[in-house]
């Protein structure tokens, strides 16, 4: 999977199918892993800008997932 | 638990102990990768819900920064959209719609909040890992810091450089994609090029973007996903 097709998965290109191979990539223990994240999250930063919505990821997606990990975990 | 409030419930299983002996619906397979990434965060897949969040966590935020006009109350309402939306999911019937859905739950969470007349943060209930949250908030600074302020001022003036340096094909196959909300296709259409092209097209103008701006996000690497 090329970034070509990150690409497309930000714009809803991306078919189904693919998504296991998407996340595969993405996975923590996956080869590159950091880098795909990486040139991801800057795509998406730039999709967002350009439709108008100027905001780095100043730790807010792992502020958000950090927030989500210690909801799973709370019991009840 | 909470559940949206825009959320439909399942018809429940037909046939466990009655005369209809009929199968119960299986989930029709997903049309999009959104659609396939909430069926594997329902399945306990957790990077497929972690992605949703990267996608969606700006647009999120943006619809309740129009209601509350505040960044730390924004940031602390846009986790609470998440969290309601990770216990609504398996009761998500169009899950090929989950940013409709999100977005719905986005409005609702920040007109709750107005209605609450909890027009402080400090007033709110305490959620411990919400407080948690904004202690960490205020000690990163995220909020407010200067520095921080001219590094967005800076990267996003580099970003509209990179825009404006593209090639007018690929400039335009970008614009009519973000700014007109055109699909491939139909931007395919527009101009004259195979599909393949204008997805090709787009990558190489959003690569060229990223390489400009890559040094100035550098710095904040370590605050990303």
């Amino acid at each position: 999977m090329n970034d070509e097709t990150l690409s497309a998965f930000l714009d809803d290109e991306l078919p189904p199918e693919r998504v296991a191979e998407l996340l595969a990539r993405l996975a923590a223990d996956a080869p590159g892993s950091a880098d795909a994240r990486e040139r991801l999250t800057t795509l998406q930063l730039i999709k967002d800008a350009l439709a108008g919505i100027e905001t780095p990821d100043d730790g807010y997606t792992l502020r958000i997932l950090a927030r989500l990990d210690a909801h799973r975990r709370r019991p009840g | 638990m909470q559940t949206s409030p825009t959320l439909t419930a399942k018809p429940s299983a037909p046939g466990v102990d009655g005369d209809d002996a009929s199968p119960v619906p299986a989930d029709p397979p997903p049309a999009t990768a959104d659609g396939a990434l909430v069926a594997r965060a329902c399945a306990g897949e957790s990077l497929a819900f972690e992605l949703l969040v990267v996608k969606y966590q700006r647009r999120a935020a943006a619809e309740i920064r129009r209601v509350v006009h505040d960044a730390a109350i924004t940031e602390e309402l846009t986790q609470d959209a998440f969290l309601r939306a990770y216990d609504g999911l398996p009761e998500l019937q169009e899950r090929d719609r989950f940013w409709p859905w999100l977005r719905t739950i986005c409005r609702n969470v920040a007109s709750s909040y107005l209605r609450s007349g909890q027009n402080r943060l400090d007033d709110r209930p305490a959620d411990p890992d919400a407080v948690a949250t904004v202690d960490a908030i205020e000690r990163a600074g995220a909020h407010g810091s200067v520095e921080d302020e001219v590094a967005a001022r800076q990267l996003f003036e580099a970003l509209r450089h990179a825009v404006a340096a593209l090639p007018a094909r690929q400039r335009d196959a970008i614009l009519m994609r973000e700014i007109e909300g055109l699909d491939y296709r139909s931007i395919a259409a527009t101009m004259g090029l195979p599909v393949n092209t204008v997805k090709s097209l787009i990558f190489r103008g959003r690569d060229a973007i990223a390489n400009a701006i890559r040094p100035l996000m550098q710095p904040t690497r370590a605050r990303r996903w």
